[in-house]
């Protein structure tokens, strides 16, 4: 060891600092560094030094990476379309043999005319049924796509909902039974502090039997469906909300309890106690009677209007909508992916909006609604009318544990809001109904333009077009003809 | 280039007629616990949207490497997105014969390099020509005081005077922990360089921290 050179011992330090050295090695490399102090200092530091970058931050990790990389992809995929499929050499032939083809085709399409046009009316009157169909979609996006089954069951936890998987927003129901139900959306996912729970820790725990699972997954899949259901954003940068939302989360919890026997439910106590979630089993009350053999799996609303929140960077209110979420699901996967960034940009600006614009927009007695702006904090109260334990929930087995802390939060309350008469009527003058009505109309209006403008267009463009490939069909038939 | 659309259009799994299926276009658990083997020979039999479960499954890692050595926030997307185009492109003849993370760690390294030589002033130390500076030229030049910066900060500007054969191998070992193996095929060059690099990297930042060192270890 003492003949070594420099840059040998050097590499011996960096390799024992990675712990590569055989023991042989190591027990040489320490009775050297014993008796030689600046190869010690020289060990101690890389050592120190290793810590150090072991210790560096990290980036904020970007949950809209996809999103942006598949833009790029899809772009470059289009540009690439644009190329020749084949070397530019071959361009004379294959324009050639196009010239051909087409001719055939042509001539094909004039003897076999009469089917032809019949198949064209045909499928024209399909498309165009099709295009009318869709013109809302891009008008109305949801906010919570993008769930999957273990986001369900954190938010039946702890009332947490991510705005998108990977976002650092979002949404979190907090119940207090004295005071109501508050939904805060936070701006910080972190701040929720809650451990990740997947359903599979959920079986690991209660341990459910086949069919118990199949129930389970049954519940979780009804309650993303609602979820799906619950929140839209709208291109006009409004917001609709269903305060059903609020129980959602305390039903879904219930419903697995009712699957579980007893010896089961012991162990989800157990298992919501250790995870410090929002409910506890409710030993006392009856449990919930035996679940229908199967959750419908499309609960459709589109003919049973609901109740939403409606909010626009001007005002809110609450209307009665009937959305067809159906007919929005199939352009999800479109434009989720191409709208959230957009989307959670205005939506951030839209709620700090609203918060800016404090404090009150009034409410009548029998439909308490107000808005409370604190900062960077808005808070949103309902009266009982809109969220009606007994009308819509089955028996709750799950109690609340208590409340959380607040950061950013729509706030919605139960109970009557009579008793709080200096905070709600500072503008009695306003009637609720007369902004519903203007905030509906307008957000109505503001959608058949948009359908209005998008159906003429597409029509006017597969008209022209029509037109255009007739008068070409034409001109290719009476040349091959002459 | 096959279209790209189908990654945003198309669900991973199709489900016949069951439109709920339709729904998630967010890769599906199953997919996201296969390993990467099994994504790419999806992938180069068709399925490209396996790629987007690759992508999430590395995207941190690559912001993160990209991001040790550029040490800025602006242009880490960018490059990022650039590594994992150049990846969508040579997915098709991956040809196995390295693990992905090793061959994406490769394109990543090679972006960086890349864009290094395109901006060639030293962004903190102003140092021209340090490629061909000796150890102890570095060292005088270099080192720096413990002031009021951060000592992430002092270690992220340390790197940075690194000439950079010197600074991608510890990054890779010491902010990234791979192996020397690994970092012989990202660098695509023997472990025993890997080895002397590292070594001969590590005395020189070593040099260059020598206060930091000297302050944290009393």
């Amino acid at each position: 060891m003492n003949g070594l050179s420099k840059q040998e011992l050097r590499e011996l330090l960096s390799l024992a600092v990675d712990g590569e050295l055989d023991a042989e090695r190591q027990k040489a490399l320490d009775e050297y560094c014993s008796s030689h102090p600046e190869a010690m200092r020289e060990l101690q530091e890389l050592r120190r030094l290793k810590t150090l970058m072991r210790a560096r931050g990290t980036i904020a990790p970007n949950p809209f990476f996809w999103t942006r990389l598949s833009r790029s992809l899809e772009k470059s995929a289009e540009e690439s379309e644009n190329l020749l499929p084949f070397p530019s050499k071959f361009l004379p032939a294959a324009s050639a043999i196009a010239i051909v083809t087409f001719i055939g085709i042509g001539i094909t399409v004039f003897l076999q005319r009469g089917p032809l046009l019949q198949f064209i009316s045909e499928t024209s009157t399909e498309v165009q049924h099709a295009y009318e169909n869709s013109i809302l979609k891009g008008s109305i996006l949801p906010l919570f796509a993008n769930i999957g089954n273990d986001e369900v069951l954190q938010y039946a936890l702890f009332g947490t909902l991510p705005l998108d998987k990977g976002s650092d927003a979002a949404l979190r129901v907090d119940e207090a039974s004295a005071e109501g139900y508050k939904i805060e959306v936070g701006l910080k996912a972190e701040k929720l502090n809650r451990p990740a729970v997947t359903v599979k820790d959920l079986y690991a725990e209660v341990k459910p039997t086949k069919v118990q699972a199949v129930r389970i997954d049954s519940v979780l899949k009804s309650a993303r469906e609602k979820i799906a259901r619950a929140g839209f954003y709208a291109e006009n940068n409004a917001l609709a909300i269903d305060p059903e939302i609020t129980q959602l989360n305390r039903r879904v919890l219930s419903r697995i309890v009712g699957v579980l026997g007893p010896a089961q439910r012991k162990r989800l106590d157990r298992f919501l106690r250790e995870r410090r979630a929002a409910y506890t089993v409710d030993f006392d009350e009856p449990h919930p009677t035996e679940l229908p053999p199967a959750v419908p799996r499309h609960a459709s609303v589109s003919d049973r209007p609901r109740d939403y929140i409606v909010i626009t960077p001007d005002s809110f209110a609450v209307a009665t909508l009937a959305f067809d979420v159906d007919s929005l699901h199939g352009q999800w996967s479109v434009q989720i992916q191409s709208n959230m960034v957009q989307m959670h940009r205005k939506l951030e600006e839209f709620v700090r909006a609203q918060a800016r614009r404090a404090p009150i927009i009034p409410e009548r007695t029998e439909a308490p609604v107000r808005v409370v702006g604190e900062g960077d904090v808005m808070s949103i109260e309902i009266g009982r009318i809109f969220v009606d334990e007994e009308r819509n929930l089955p028996r709750l087995v799950v109690a609340p544990r208590g409340r959380g802390e607040t950061f950013f939060r729509f706030e919605m309350r139960t109970g009557t809001v009579s008793g709080d008469s200096d905070r709600l009527n500072i503008h009695p003058e306003l009637d609720i109904e007369a902004q519903v009505r203007t905030q509906m109309d307008s957000m109505v209006k503001h959608l058949e333009r948009m359908q209005d403008r998008q159906l003429r267009e597409l029509r006017t463009r597969d008209s022209l077009r029509a037109l255009r490939e007739a008068a070409h069909r034409r001109a290719v038939i009476a040349d091959s003809l002459r | 280039m096959a279209k790209a659309s189908v990654y945003m259009n198309e669900p991973l799994h199709k489900a016949g007629s069951d439109r709920s299926s339709d729904r998630r276009p967010m890769p599906d658990e199953a997919m996201e616990t296969r390993n990467d083997d099994v994504l790419i020979s999806l992938f180069q039999s068709g399925d490209q949207g396996v790629f987007r479960v690759l992508v999430e499954r590395y995207q941190e890692r690559i912001r993160n490497l990209l991001f040790s050595i550029f040490h800025e926030t602006e242009t880490i997307d960018d490059l990022a997105q650039e590594v994992f185009i150049k990846a969508y492109e040579g997915l098709g003849r991956f040809r196995f014969e390295s693990s992905f993370y090793t061959w994406l760690y490769r394109i990543a390294v090679n972006r960086a390099r890349d864009e290094l030589r395109k901006r060639k002033v030293r962004r903190f130390f102003s140092f021209h020509g340090l490629d061909g500076s000796t150890e102890k030229e570095v060292t005088e030049r270099t080192t720096v005081q413990p002031v009021s910066i951060d000592e992430q900060e002092l270690v992220a500007k340390g790197l940075e005077a690194l000439p950079e054969k010197y600074r991608m191998p510890v990054i890779l070992k010491d902010l990234d922990g791979l192996s020397y193996e690994e970092i012989s095929e990202v660098l695509e060059c023997e472990v025993g360089t890997v080895k002397s690099r590292l070594s001969r990297g590590r005395t020189m930042l070593r040099n260059i921290l020598a206060p930091l060192l000297r302050e944290s270890g009393q």
